[in-house]
């Protein structure tokens, strides 16, 4: 037996009532209202239950709900009764999907519940006007349409999600490439079967464990590659496969501490890209953040020994040197690949002519 | 070797003993009990420059197999003259170094050698081979076929 809030909007008698109510898991939306109904005096058939933006069906468990002592119901009677019949007692409502978050509380990946709330005033007093059909419509404001039972909120007005961690309730954000092996693939690195895989949108599949372990792989090198409008990310494991992690938090399965370290590498990547910085052979040097510091200084014969011992990518004009190896160039700058003899895009013809 | 290194390896194992693909040999004994150690062996395509030649590839996994690349080099007495392969048995692939995907498996490392030897023009080491060969590494993946410096 668990307490809830349960606010009763009665628009037939413009009142507002606050109760709290003992709900046990395996009761009913039916048996609830019956309940109220009799600390209100509100026959039950009169009120209706919003909660997760739906109308409940009565015959939902109390359970399929995870509600916590923070959920609010809201239950509405309505000015005028609907003509309509009271929904069929038997039909139930269902609010449970697969969602899965990384938790920064718990430090893990965890089951998710999707909330919708107010954008104006926050409440959970809402009908949505229609369900969402994809990851936009939940990660997106302004998608949805809402009716606020509010006094203080206009007609026209949206929904804002929210996806909680079921153990802890902390606000997470949401892992849209994560998802229940329900075909029961295989996972294309280890051949297991997995329960939760990663699948980029291209349906190769690829099991958490190994999906982190070839995160922390990646990130050892950094291999991220930066692809506008993601940031700093990485193809799917499978060979040849162009799809791409469009979300970092996913980088999040390493842990917090990696997920730093990723951070920060894909920030000095950024900023090393945009030209606008230096690396430094010393970073607590004190004066390194005056002009004249020695390590901003390249003196002339410097420059001269670059100059001879190195051309420059055709796609950055980063500086290389070819110290051995085949003439192929992969430019760990900017990814672009080129000839070392040409100086231009690796071609099919370098590929056989130019190798050494 | 990791659990997971070790059941991957056996799976694949298991693939190539009962489905082979053509012109990839495998020998019921041959990787040693550990999984460590395997050689295969590859036979020229119809038509190609090495039509019906046998050669042998031997592949090292290391513990972070499939996350990190086996190592894979020709070995035994005849390794193929080819503009990508050295005469110590090397092979520039990029595959085998930057590009390798953990989905990458010991069969799909053996078709791109393969389609690798088909498409050659001409039978020859590449042009660096003596000096290759005196310098490098006994281990190829050490080996860095391409090389950038970081902006100066």
């Amino acid at each position: 037996m668990d307490e809830v809030t349960i606010v009763v909007l009665d628009k037939k008698k413009n009142v507002r009532k606050n109760l709290s109510l003992k709900v046990g898991n395996e009761e009913k939306i039916d048996d609830l209202l019956q309940n109220v109904g009799k600390l209100t005096a509100i026959p039950k058939d009169e009120l209706e239950v919003l909660f997760c933006g739906k109308m409940l069906g009565r015959a939902t468990k109390i359970r399929d709900l995870q509600l916590t002592p923070a959920t609010q119901l809201t239950l509405l009677r309505p000015e005028v009764c609907s003509s309509q019949k009271p929904e069929n007692p038997e039909s139930s409502t269902t609010v449970n999907s697969s969602f899965y978050v990384f938790c920064k509380k718990c430090d893990s990946v965890k089951r998710a519940k999707l909330r919708v709330y107010c954008e104006n005033c926050q409440g959970t007093s809402i009908l949505v006007k229609n369900e969402p059909q994809n990851w936009a419509d939940v990660l997106k404001t302004k998608r949805i349409r809402v009716e606020c039972s509010s006094e203080t909120c206009v007609q026209e007005i949206y929904a804002n999600f929210r996806f909680k961690c079921v153990d802890c309730n902390e606000i997470c954000a949401a892992l849209t490439h994560a998802r229940g092996n329900w075909q029961k693939s295989e996972c294309c690195i280890c051949s297991d079967e997995n329960i939760l895989v990663i699948d980029l949108g291209c349906n190769h599949l690829t099991c958490l464990e190994c999906f982190k372990l070839y995160l922390e792989e990646n990130l050892e090198n950094f291999n991220f590659k930066l692809k506008p409008p993601h940031g700093f990310t990485i193809t799917c494991p499978y060979t040849d496969c162009n799809r791409v992690v469009q979300d970092v938090h996913h980088f999040y399965l390493m842990g917090k501490s990696k997920y730093q370290e990723y951070q920060k590498r894909a920030t000095e990547k950024l900023i090393l890209q945009s030209d606008e910085g230096v690396t430094c052979p010393n970073p607590d040097c004190e004066k390194c953040n005056e002009r004249d510091c020695v390590c901003h200084k390249t003196d002339d014969l410097t420059r001269n020994t670059i100059e001879a011992t190195t051309r420059k990518c055709p796609n950055c004009q980063c500086s290389t040197e070819r110290n051995g190896g085949c003439s192929h160039i992969h430019c760990t700058n900017c990814g672009y690949d080129w000839c070392f003899k040409c100086v231009k895009e690796w071609t099919e013809n370098c590929q056989w002519d130019h190798w050494f | 070797m990791s659990d997971a290194s070790r059941r991957r390896l056996l799976k694949e194992l298991n693939q190539l003993q009962t489905e082979s693909p053509p012109g990839i040999i495998i020998d019921k004994n041959s990787p040693d009990s550990d999984l460590k150690q395997w050689r295969i062996g590859v036979v020229g395509a119809k038509g190609t420059l090495y039509e019906g030649e046998v050669f042998t590839l031997q592949f090292t996994f290391g513990s972070q197999y499939p996350f990190s690349s086996p190592e894979v080099m020709f070995v035994g007495d005849t390794i193929p003259a080819h503009p990508h392969i050295y005469s110590n048995g090397h092979i520039c692939l990029s595959i085998l170094a930057d590009d390798w995907t953990p989905a990458l498996s010991v069969q799909s490392v053996c078709l791109s050698i393969l389609s690798m030897l088909s498409s050659a023009r001409e039978k020859k080491h590449p042009m660096d081979d003596a000096i290759y060969v005196r310098t490098c590494s006994k281990n190829p993946s050490k080996t860095r076929w391409w090389f950038h410096d970081d902006k100066v």
